[in-house]
């Protein structure tokens, strides 16, 4: 519990200070566009959620982001692909990295920081010979405006996918068996095998639902940003896991929440809007960012430990 | 019979990795010839050394059963300090640079080995504070202009590339240190931290040494990426994080701890490095870079775990 209430409780900490000491910040609008915004990180982090739930790590995120991004965008814009196959084949293409990550963790048992390391490397080359290099526009105006404007509910495209997908990860995991098994997976991968589940399975499960969430904050971002460009999803790969770790999950695997998970994308992107607001730049964001993940992962080590 | 007796006690010392090392380094010469001028081995060495000395700085923690997530950010940040503090404090900005560097480690290793947190969260979070802090150093790339550190790095007045005698030095350095009481703590840890535990040998010390040892051969991979690009640039070194897991894996060290040589690390940076080349040799165009790196990674990774396999 103090796991899930720790990171909601920063989040709102942080929310009021912000509030009563910047003007316009208490508003609904800027709450909504804060959470709009995180929707992105935390569709990623779903993903992220279930892998290290399972015992494994997905660096491959970012790069499969970027990926199918460009996939989509050169497909409809050099090819001439409509655009929902382009969107579908993009993350076709993301999936099957997710299946190669699968294969390569579940079956040969490469680890998964390597494997995932191998898979990010490879999906970055690929996506700098599809694009060549150069960045390219997106003109779908439909799926663009209901990716960043107001529509049902009076939020966007953005918090409609996390919201959908939020209920399915929270529902996976811990209504559904596969969800538990995939917690049995990450508490221990040998007992896993002999109680006669399918551990292959379960892992190529996890890191193909990585993938596939992946190359949809791709398609989303596409349409927030209006390009595609090499390197636009990187800091995905980091900022998930750490999204992941704030949230409360262990990453040795075998316990963790979804639930928690949203609060970590949460504070991550409120913390990285105030200090823009405050005029800290890339590199300045980056390291405070780093050091309130390197301490809040301090304080569950030490609150975990006094409990045993 | 003695001499194989003696060929079978040299091949159980020498790391897998030579094997690949000779054979693409063969395959190198005997497509471009000119690798065997003096310019041309100056010219691989730069190129070789500072991966090995980021495969020598993964290869270390991984000896103790971590991880390093930070190996790139280090480079970064100590092409960054060298250059923003070359003007003032001239050569001292690298003993500098190794400080900063040995500090970082020393705070990873303090918090992996006492508060108990995996090293590949820790180093991670450490690697954003590291590589943050470097771009709010220098958010742009900015110049060298201290001659003494390019000719220290780039020139080759013994004969041999200087950047190749750095490389010696470390390694001469690692031999004593190896088989000091650190290097027992930390061959012993990695091996089993349970019985290195249960026969009264401090694991917490044995990790904080490995990730003082990888944050400074990070960085003097890092003077030497400053001194052959006489740039400081807070980006510069990101793809070493990856390279040097790639390294390690290639060099023989096992991530289940306790196996990794520096010999093997840097017979791994060769394969890695040289590989590379060849296929740029061959006219495959360098946008195919990252595959080839990605796939080599896959296969050498494939290839020891399923020869670690049929050992169980």
């Amino acid at each position: 519990m103090f796991r899930l209430l720790v990171p909601y409780m920063l989040f709102v900490g942080c929310w009021l200070v912000v509030s009563l000491a910047v003007a316009g910040y208490g508003t609904v609008d800027h709450f909504l566009y804060i959470v709009q915004f995180a929707g992105l990180l935390g569709i990623v982090a779903a993903g992220q959620t279930l892998v290290i739930v399972s015992g494994g790590i997905d660096l491959s995120v970012g790069s499969l982001i970027t990926l199918s991004a460009v996939v989509a965008t050169q497909t409809s814009f050099a090819a001439h692909f409509p655009f929902p196959a382009a969107v579908m084949l993009g993350l076709l293409v993301g999936a099957a990295f997710g299946v190669l990550n699968g294969i390569g963790i579940g079956i040969i048992k490469i680890p998964p920081l390597i494997m995932t390391l191998a898979t990010l490397t490879i999906a970055r080359g690929t996506a700098l010979l599809v694009t060549n290099g150069s960045p390219h526009e997106v003109r779908d105006p439909g799926f663009q405006s209901w990716v960043v404007k107001p529509g049902l509910l009076g939020i966007n495209g953005i918090l409609q996918s996390w919201i959908v997908i939020s209920l399915l990860v929270i529902f996976l995991m811990s209504r559904t068996t596969y969800g538990k098994k995939v917690q049995f997976l990450g508490s221990s991968p040998k007992a896993t095998v002999y109680a006669g589940y399918n551990a292959k399975l379960l892992t190529l499960g996890v890191y193909v639902l990585s993938a596939v969430l992946s190359g949809f904050t791709g398609i989303l971002l596409i349409g927030f940003t209006g390009n595609s460009y090499l390197g636009m999803g990187d800091s995905y790969s980091l900022l998930s896991i750490a999204a992941v770790v704030m949230g409360g999950t262990s990453i040795l695997g075998g316990s963790g929440s979804y639930i928690g998970t949203i609060a970590g994308a949460l504070l991550l992107t409120l913390i990285a809007a105030v200090l823009t607001l405050f005029q800290v730049s890339g590199g300045g964001q980056m390291a405070v960012e780093g050091a309130i993940l390197l301490l809040l992962m301090m304080a569950y080590a030490t609150a975990t430990r006094s409990r045993d | 019979m003695a001499i194989s007796d003696r060929l079978r006690r040299i091949a159980a010392v020498t790391p897998l990795a030579f094997v690949p090392a000779a054979i693409v380094l063969t395959v190198n010469i005997i497509l471009n010839p000119r690798i065997l001028t003096l310019r041309g081995i100056n010219n691989l060495s730069l190129q070789l050394v500072t991966l090995a000395l980021a495969v020598m700085a993964q290869t270390m923690v991984v000896i103790v059963r971590e991880i390093d997530m930070s190996v790139g950010a280090m480079v970064c940040l100590t092409t960054v300090i060298v250059a923003s503090t070359m003007g003032t404090l001239h050569m001292f900005s690298l003993l500098l640079a190794v400080l900063v560097a040995a500090l970082f480690g020393l705070f990873a290793g303090l918090i992996v080995a006492y508060v108990r947190i995996p090293g590949i969260v820790v180093t991670l979070a450490s690697s954003m504070i590291i590589g943050g802090l470097a771009l709010v150093i220098l958010p742009q790339p900015m110049g060298i202009k201290e001659e003494t550190l390019g000719n220290m790095v780039i020139t080759q007045p013994l004969l041999l590339p200087n950047s190749l005698l750095i490389l010696f030095a470390v390694m001469l350095i690692w031999k004593f240190v190896k088989s000091s009481k650190i290097g027992n703590l930390i061959y012993a840890t990695g091996g089993n931290p349970f019985s290195a535990f249960a026969s009264g040998i401090s694991v917490e010390r044995a990790k904080i040494a490995a990730y003082v040892g990888s944050a400074v051969l990070a960085s003097i991979a890092g003077i030497v990426v400053a001194g052959k690009t006489m740039t400081g640039d807070a980006t510069i070194g990101n793809a070493y994080t990856l390279s040097s897991i790639a390294g390690t894996v290639l060099g023989g060290a096992s991530f289940m701890g306790g196996v990794g040589t520096m010999r093997g690390a840097v017979a791994g940076a060769l394969v890695l490095g040289v590989l590379v080349n060849i296929l740029f040799f061959l006219g495959v165009s360098s946008h195919y870079q990252d595959i080839a790196e990605g796939l080599i990674l896959l296969a050498a990774v494939t290839l020891s775990v399923m020869a670690n396999r049929e050992k169980v």
